[in-house]
């Protein structure tokens, strides 16, 4: 059997076969390794003598006060991770309604390791998109799961979504409702998947619902969201927000954007940003900007009562062309939190903080391209530096070879002293076919935990990916231009 | 004697020339008086298990060498390759008596002279004024299956005649309004992927169906008028709209724009301020992007491995801390902070035991930590829960810390959703 064959048995039940279908199918393994913390407790009166802070073997424990046991943190095992990922995103059309098709987007997620460290593994099979769509050139609705994109986050969604498009596609109205997913999740939030910890879980599924109107003109562009999420078992709002999104052309080269969400619960105006760009006609770019981060959270937890203290910031980007194979690149950011509100005189903290990230590239001929990268950042709580560099051969028209490495130094976790990480590795990406692409990698991470006590360590690992992409249709996918068009003299 | 001789020499030409390119017929006068009915011969015509033709032996009844000169004659084994949905069958059935075949088979006024069909009596007879190619594209369906579902040759195909809707100069450029089914008498997907990149999403040619032979016809297309502009080069990207994406993929972005991004998409732009513009200019951005291509680094859960650096592993603490960007846009705070963290034993699990460590290196965090928990909230909630919290904070179970900020609009959000408030106060809420 072909590889369209048995693709098409293992996804088109009988009966569902539709004229046309397209897959994109990808199978990804992964092995890492983390090496985390161990809490334990020793006796007060067991304190090594004359160093009452460590314990009998070195390490650095915390005692409360009036508290017969002290706490420590040795160093945890080495816990390895092997996240084996397949992924498919298929379409189907074709079945007697014109514009009718059905789109899933879904994977496996699995860790082969013992212990199961990876993040999102569970449930193994994920649905993160599942619908039937019927699209007609001004009209397109979506019925099933979906996932909703705006400045208020990612939400799924088990229901309806429909948009109108008017004026020649430059104005669409959309409106959706139906039962949601967990924040940035493909499973309810009933689901114990997202509630590792035995926290305070809602019993049944927000009911959610919304609606945006976008237009699009040469000069200017925008997009107003409004989303609300209801708890249906007491008829209370979970979180109502609106945004609002501008790209304004000024003049040729020059545009501004600019973005706010304002939650409409407790009456506070979230995160926003604008930027003003600056494009020159030899490709040089800069930005200078201004914005606003609030944390938010909805009302089924009680985090949001704790008032979060959003920064303000200012930041700018220079992006550099310095010759027809050199670019340069670097960008910057100045923070400042808002007053807190609890300040104690026994803990000293840092009210704001600054990151900035530079580099250059160099396309050495139609072969070889090296690019350098240097980034640190320091606030409050956040501290790292670093650099990296890569250089990428194109060593054969599909055949992709990459070598890279770089060093970060960044304080340990509970921020006491630092940790020292060399990292190095190559990979590969090989398209075997138009429609099947390899990947590979390896790595080496070279850990050093530079701690006074005994919990200072150093361990290496490897790190490998493994990957396959392909891509599969019924004729009318094409990853290249068209013949016609290649006969198009300028239109490229 | 010259002229004589050219002459002659033109009337055995011509007659030459004549006997070649005539098709050898059948002679149907000639035959007339032997066989009054046409289902003699063409019995297939009234019954569909029969054959269309003749069977050679029915010609050598007579043309056995004695009685007729011998002829050579094999019949088709197969009924020629149509896209009609007519059928003898199904046109006597429907018609009855009322028609004939000599109605559609002769020529008015020459009963015996017996020829192919025509559309021109077809469009006649089913009272269309115009022309074949020009009666309204709503009606081909009554006579024609789509190219999809005729078996017509390479050679059939190529020889289709333009109708005059198509000869209009724009009409390459300009037909996305008119597409309809009826374009599925002539064309099938294959031959719209010759000019449109992004066929497979287009719902009116996904349902053309699919036939190969299609792309026997040349799809005629120029470039649109606006690319001459002599701004277009540098604005292209501004101007876009979603018939971008009727010729240009991604790659016929990044062919030219390898080294020399587009005006706003630089490094910058691409990994890290992108964000807004998407949101604001979702329509822009759909003249080149898919709803895939989004999902192919911004899928909630565990990612493709695509969107951050290969060491991010070991950045991300710096970087999540610093809410350079936002984690839960993408991650599930709980699902895939703290599962990890929980591994690695990096949570509290609730319960009043706070599991006091050396955070921030001074002893006396707990007491003070106050400025830190509220700028970093979403960092602390990724190993603590909100029993850990409320085991101070909460004024029920709790040593009745107060943890709202100055601007907490206590009324507001209780009459919000009062549950949230019940958690810390019991029944007993403030101010209700």
């Amino acid at each position: 059997m072909t590889p369209r064959g048995l693709w098409l048995v293992l996804l088109v039940p009988t009966g569902l076969v539709g004229q046309g279908w397209r897959v994109d199918a990808q199978l990804g393994m992964r092995s890492a390794a983390v090496r985390g913390l161990q809490v334990d407790t020793v006796a007060r009166d067991a304190l090594a003598p004359g160093a009452s802070t460590f314990t009998p073997d070195g390490y650095a424990a915390f005692c409360p006060a009036g508290a017969a046991l002290c706490t420590y943190y040795r160093p945890g095992p080495v816990v390895h991770a092997a996240p084996l990922q397949a992924h498919v995103a298929a379409d189907l059309w074709g079945f007697g309604v014109r514009g009718l098709r059905l789109r899933v987007n879904a994977r496996h997620v699995s860790d082969l390791a013992e212990g199961g460290m990876w993040p999102g593994t569970a449930p193994r099979f994920q649905l993160v998109e599942g619908h039937a769509e019927y699209a007609q050139r001004t009209v397109t609705v979506r019925l099933g799961r979906t996932v909703l994109s705006s400045r208020l986050g990612w939400h799924g969604l088990d229901g309806v979504q429909g948009e109108v498009r008017l004026a020649a596609g430059r104005m669409a109205i959309g409106a959706w409702g139906g039962w949601g997913l967990a924040q940035a999740a493909t499973v309810p939030a009933t689901s114990a998947a997202v509630n590792p910890l035995a926290e305070y879980q809602p019993r049944d599924r927000q009911l959610i619902a919304g609606g945006d109107i976008a237009w699009r003109s040469p000069s200017l562009q925008g997009r107003v969201v409004y989303q609300r999420e209801v708890d249906p078992a007491v008829d209370y709002f979970l979180s109502e927000r609106i945004a609002a999104d501008a790209d304004w052309r000024v003049v040729r080269g020059v545009s501004l954007n600019a973005g706010a969400e304002y939650d409409l619960d407790a009456a506070v105006w979230g995160s926003a940003d604008a930027a003003l760009a600056v494009h020159a006609p030899s490709g040089a770019q800069s930005s200078i900007g201004v914005r606003r981060y609030r944390p938010y959270f909805p009302l089924w937890t009680v985090w949001g009562a704790f008032s979060p203290s959003p920064y303000s910031a200012v930041f700018g980007s220079l992006d550099v062309p310095m010759g027809p194979d050199v670019s340069a690149w670097a960008r910057a950011e100045r923070y400042w939190f808002d007053p807190s509100d609890a300040r104690t005189p026994l803990v000293t903290t840092e009210d704001a903080g600054w990151r900035w990230q530079t580099g250059a590239g160099w396309q050495a001929g139609a072969v070889l391209r090296l690019e350098a990268q240097g980034h640190a950042a320091f606030g409050p709580g956040a501290a790292s530096m670093g650099f990296d560099a890569r250089i990428r051969a194109a060593v054969h028209a599909h055949l992709d070879l990459t070598l890279h490495g770089g060093r970060l130094v960044r304080p340990l976790e509970l921020r006491y002293h630092d940790i020292a990480l060399w990292q190095g590795g190559g990979d590969v990406r090989w398209r075997l076919h138009d429609r099947l692409t390899a990947t590979g990698g390896l790595m080496v991470v070279d850990e050093t935990r530079e701690r006074p006590d005994a919990a200072a360590v150093r361990w290496s690992h490897l790190r490998a990916h493994l990957g396959i992409r392909v891509l599969l249709g019924s004729g009318a996918d094409r990853t290249h231009l068209p013949p016609a068009v290649l006969a198009m003299p300028e239109s490229r | 004697m010259r002229r004589l001789l050219l002459v002659v020499l033109v009337l055995v030409a011509g007659t030459a020339v004549r006997a070649l390119v005539r098709p050898a017929t059948f002679d149907h006068v000639a035959h007339a008086g032997l066989f009054p009915t046409c289902t003699s011969c063409h019995g297939g015509i009234t019954r569909p298990d029969a054959s269309l033709w003749p069977t050679a032996s029915q010609c050598a009844a007579c043309h056995n060498g004695t009685v007729a000169e011998r002829v050579t004659w094999t019949p088709p084994t197969a009924r020629p390759a149509s896209n009609l949905r007519f059928t003898h069958e199904t046109h006597r059935a429907a018609a009855g008596d009322t028609i004939a075949c000599a109605d559609c088979h002769t020529r008015a006024g020459e009963p015996t002279e017996i020829r192919w069909a025509s559309a021109r009596q077809c469009v006649s007879c089913h009272g269309f004024a115009e022309a074949h190619l020009a009666i309204p594209a709503t009606a081909c369906a009554t006579c024609h299956v789509r190219l999809a579902d005729a078996a017509l040759t390479e050679s059939q195909i190529a020889e289709f005649s333009e109708p005059p809707s198509h000869e209009r100069s724009d009409f390459g450029l300009a037909h996305a309004d008119q597409v309809d089914q009826a374009c599925s008498t002539c064309h099938a997907q294959e031959f719209c992927t010759t000019c449109h990149v992004n066929a497979a999403a287009i719902p009116a040619i996904a349902e053309l169906g699919s036939n190969p032979r299609s792309t026997e016809l040349a799809a005629n297309v120029s470039v649109p008028p606006g690319h001459a502009d002599p701004g277009f080069v540098t604005d292209h990207g501004r101007s876009g709209s979603l018939s971008c994406a009727t010729c240009h993929t991604q790659s016929s972005c990044t062919d030219c724009h390898r080294n020399n991004a587009p005006p706003d998409h630089t490094r910058s732009f691409t990994d890290w301020r992108h964000g807004p513009s998407a949101d604001a200019a979702t329509l822009r951005c759909a003249t080149c992007h898919v709803r895939n291509d989004c999902l192919d680094c911004h899928r909630p859960g565990p990612g493709s491995g695509a969107y951050h650096p290969a060491d991010y592993l070991a950045r991300h603490p710096a970087a999540a801390y610093g809410r350079e960007t936002s984690c839960s846009d993408c991650h599930n705070p709980a699902g895939f902070c703290a599962s990890c963290h929980q591994m690695t034993g990096l949570t509290s699990r609730g319960g009043g035991v706070l599991r006091g460590g050396y955070h921030e290196g001074q002893p006396a965090f707990l007491v003070g930590h106050g400025p830190s928990a509220r700028r970093s909230l979403e960092s602390c909630v990724s190993c603590h829960t909100e029993t850990d919290c409320l085991t101070c904070h909460s004024s029920v179970r709790g040593r009745g810390f107060n943890p709202h900020g100055a601007d907490f609009n206590a009324e507001r959000l209780r009459r919000r959703n009062p549950e949230m408030c019940i958690v810390c106060h019991g029944v007993a809420i403030p101010g209700a």
